[in-house]
């Protein structure tokens, strides 16, 4: 039992978020925590509104048990559906596989400690949902220590099953398909199939607030159980219904009762999986060690590939793009970002109320021959360069292997320029995105399309170049986790900041100064051709002295 | 040939990594560079690589200082690091592209020596995959492979031997010494000193930052007792200093 405790302490902190290691990690973990908190407040006041609307209408009916069952089945199904991911990277795709096999640990004891270290990861998820509905309960209910210890162990124990449930998925795909070798293509599909279901959810909370809540309707819903997804989410967390009797009769014998339930059939699931899991996991992981060898050993029919000479600059401009199509979370963070937010655009005016989508068609027609049109444009191209952090994680993607760059004959400053190229490339393509999503939904004249040419490529080249050199000063080198790269990196916040106020500042002058667009195009090409010249010198100079001395 | 005179490297201005280190590896030789674990051997390494910069002193390759002239210095180097794990999101045939168009070799040049020491390393099959897949002699082999493309002059390996299978190591070892026979610089570190007797026309021995030895084989024997191996030399050496 202690080397299970310490197993999954050690994993638990292996999984820590470096930024908050070193001196004063607390200060940093605290401030961490209370920023991620900020950033989901807004969704958790939203989910906490719904509840309490949701409990005004059932509990004069004596209904307010369906609100938890509902809330109990969706947090569950959600935390089943993040957990594939999470369990995947906890299981499979951590460093510190091959090390831990080689213990003298019983694999009961890996397999627990490896289930403690994904349960832990899931509450976050879970108190997003679950701590506004819990919260509104109590509040309604009226405070009482019986009913505040049965919501904490039904907090605690609620992840259980789904975690479970999605461990024997995710151990049944890897024991017998080949996806085991495909590791990064996996990663790839489930997250942006997560991703897009987060988008889903977020319109549909969106939807439901705007399109106003009639206390009827919530109460035909869930009356109706949800309808057909409460029906199919109630049949797969049958237990969820333990958990509701034992808060709404918390305090009393049937409450107890059915806590005692509700664990009984947590540590039910626990107990299935852990012989499935020795049979399915250790068996998988140790058959998944030979991934290695079997592409050594895979033949490759034909004689050796011809390779084709090049431009370095060219050469190096693949490479950087190859990387961020090819690793997973840099394809989440750099890649997929510059096609979301076109689709994210898209979808709002698509599946908005009424008002939006009048509103949507013909937004911009206003703008036509406005000189704010042009600052918008190089607006755009800043903003979409800066969003997808390629510049502003260009040095830090690079970790502890940078001095593999270093070592190569092609000048610093060249591999700079490329690495802000990489940037722009990627930004021209939602860049590009968003003059479609424009000139189809918000009516932007064509007329304006020789200025925006000329403008969101200017804008482009400032994000890329103030991106890298942001990230060339303040690198990120020291991860083991590509996410830490780019996730969990600041430089790329600061940067997102420095391009948004930019934007917005030029916004503001030409607005103020009511130029015209002939004016504003001509003043504005200027200002930013010196600006980016400038930008592009510093870089080529400085830029690659600085580089010259990063070691890492 | 590489001049290294009086160069010290300090990490976090604590960790004096390598103090005041003078040696000159000649042409048309291999020379060895031995040392225990964090004796300075691979921040050498490093620094006449232009990864690091080196605090004082001065290096030149081939007459040519790193500092004034880094990248041309760096065209006539082949550097083999202790870790292979570099670029392994592109597949073997797209690294050895890269090399080979970082380096500027000429297409036929690039697909000779490509073609040549993929076979003879028995990476021609595994060109398509990713490196990330590959196991880590494989990772040595092609960082070989993609080192070896612009035919160094100088060329700088860094524990080459470690992960290699026999007969990769054996071809290695007869790639270097056919390099030294043309007049080229080898410079390698190794923990294994029998590869360092049987190899080396001279080693440099380094511990703690500080040149402990630098000679012929012969010359170190001279100075110790008849009957001592390397071995016995070597391990009197560093716990003498």
């Amino acid at each position: 039992m202690r080397n299970l405790f310490r197993l999954t302490w050690v994993l638990i902190r292996n999984a820590r978020n470096p930024i908050a290691s070193g001196k004063r990690g607390g200060l940093k973990r605290a401030l961490f925590i209370l920023l991620i908190a900020l950033a989901f407040l807004p969704l958790m006041v939203q989910i906490g509104v719904l509840a309490d609307k949701a409990l005004d209408a059932l509990g004069p009916i004596g209904q307010k048990g369906m609100l938890l069952a509902f809330a109990f089945s969706l947090t569950s199904l959600l935390i089943l559906t993040f957990g594939i991911p999470s369990v995947l990277v906890v299981y499979y795709f951590g460093s510190d596989l091959e090390s831990l096999l080689v213990l003298p640990l019983r694999p009961s004891v890996l397999l627990t400690a490896k289930f403690f270290t994904a349960l832990v990861v899931e509450y976050a998820a879970e108190a997003l949902f679950l701590v506004p509905v819990f919260a509104v309960f109590v509040m309604h209910s009226g405070f009482s220590g019986p009913l505040i210890l049965s919501a904490a162990v039904i907090f605690l124990l609620l992840p259980v099953i789904p975690v479970a449930m999605a461990s024997l998925l995710v151990m049944t795909a890897m024991r017998f398909t080949g996806l085991a070798g495909n590791r990064d293509r996996f990663a790839k599909i489930a997250g942006v199939a997560l991703m897009g279901l987060v988008l889903a959810m977020n319109f549909g909370l969106q939807k439901a607030e705007t399109s106003g809540i009639d206390p009827a309707q919530i109460v035909a819903v869930l009356a109706n159980g949800g309808g057909i997804w409460g029906f199919l989410i109630n049949r797969l967390f049958p237990a969820c219904h333990l958990a509701v009797k034992a808060v709404l009769s918390a305090g009393s014998a049937a409450g107890w009762l059915n806590l005692a339930l509700f664990a009984a059939a947590s540590a039910a699931a626990f107990a299935v999986l852990l012989p499935a899991g020795e049979r399915l996991y250790i068996r998988g992981v140790r058959g998944g060690g030979g991934r290695r060898a079997a592409a050594a050993a895979r033949p490759e029919p034909g004689a050796f590939p011809r390779l084709k000479a090049g431009s370095a600059f060219v050469t190096y401009l693949d490479r950087e793009l190859k990387i961020l199509f090819r690793d997973p979370v840099f394809f989440m963070n750099c890649v997929v970002t510059n096609f979301l937010w076109p689709v994210f655009t898209l979808f709002v005016v698509l599946t908005g109320t009424g008002s939006t989508v009048s509103r949507g068609p013909g937004l911009l027609l206003g703008l036509a021959g406005k000189g704010v049109l042009n600052a918008g444009w190089l607006g755009l191209g800043m903003v979409m360069t800066a969003m997808n952090a390629v510049a502003s994680s260009a040095i830090s993607r690079e970790g502890r292997q940078i001095g593999s760059l270093k070592i190569l004959p092609f000048p610093f400053s060249h591999q700079l320029i490329a690495k802000a190229g990489a940037a722009a490339v990627l930004g021209a393509i939602g860049c590009l995105l968003m003059l479609a999503v424009g000139l189809a939904v918000f009516g932007v004249p064509f007329s304006a399309l020789p200025a925006a040419a000329v403008l969101m490529p200017l804008g482009m080249v400032f994000a890329a170049c103030t991106g890298v050199l942001i990230d060339l000063f303040f690198p990120k080198l020291y991860w083991d986790n590509a996410a830490k790269a780019v996730k969990q990196n600041m430089n790329v916040l600061m940067h997102m900041a420095l391009c948004a106020a930019t934007a917005a500042g030029v916004f503001w002058l030409v607005r103020r100064s009511e130029t015209g667009p002939e004016a504003s195009f001509l003043g504005l090409t200027a200002a930013f051709l010196a600006v980016d010249a400038a930008l592009i010198r510093f870089l080529w100079t400085r830029g690659a002295a600085v580089f010259s001395r990063l070691e890492a | 040939m590489i001049e290294i005179e009086g160069v010290s490297k300090t990490y976090n201005g604590k960790v004096r990594a390598v103090d005041g280190l003078t040696l000159t590896v000649p042409e048309g030789g291999i020379v060895g560079f031995l040392g225990p674990n964090g004796a300075g051997k691979t921040t050498t390494l490093k620094m006449i690589t232009g990864i690091l910069s080196p605090d004082t002193g001065s290096i030149r390759v081939n007459g040519m200082d790193i500092a004034r002239r880094p990248v041309d210095v760096k065209k006539v180097i082949g550097y083999v690091p202790d870790n292979p794990d570099q670029f392994l999101k592109l597949k073997g045939r797209e690294y050895l592209r890269f090399m080979a168009d970082m380096y500027g070799v000429s297409e036929r040049d690039r697909n000779e020596r490509a073609g040549g020491l993929a076979e003879t390393f028995e990476m021609t099959a595994s060109l398509g995959e990713t490196l990330q897949s590959y196991s880590h002699g494989m990772r040595q082999k092609i960082v070989l492979i993609g080192a070896l493309l612009h035919d160094p002059d100088v060329f700088i390996l860094d524990e080459p031997l470690t992960g290699l299978d026999p007969k990769s190591s054996f071809t290695l070892k007869e790639n270097l010494r056919e390099r030294a026979r043309a007049g080229r610089t080898v410079f390698f570190s190794t923990h294994v000193l029998d590869v360092a007797e049987r190899l080396c026309d001279r080693v440099a021995v380094i511990h703690k930052g500080k040149l402990l030895f630098d000679g012929t084989l012969a010359e170190m024997k001279s100075s110790a007792d008849a009957d001592a191996t390397l071995e016995n030399m070597f391990l009197e050496m560093t716990e003498d200093a």
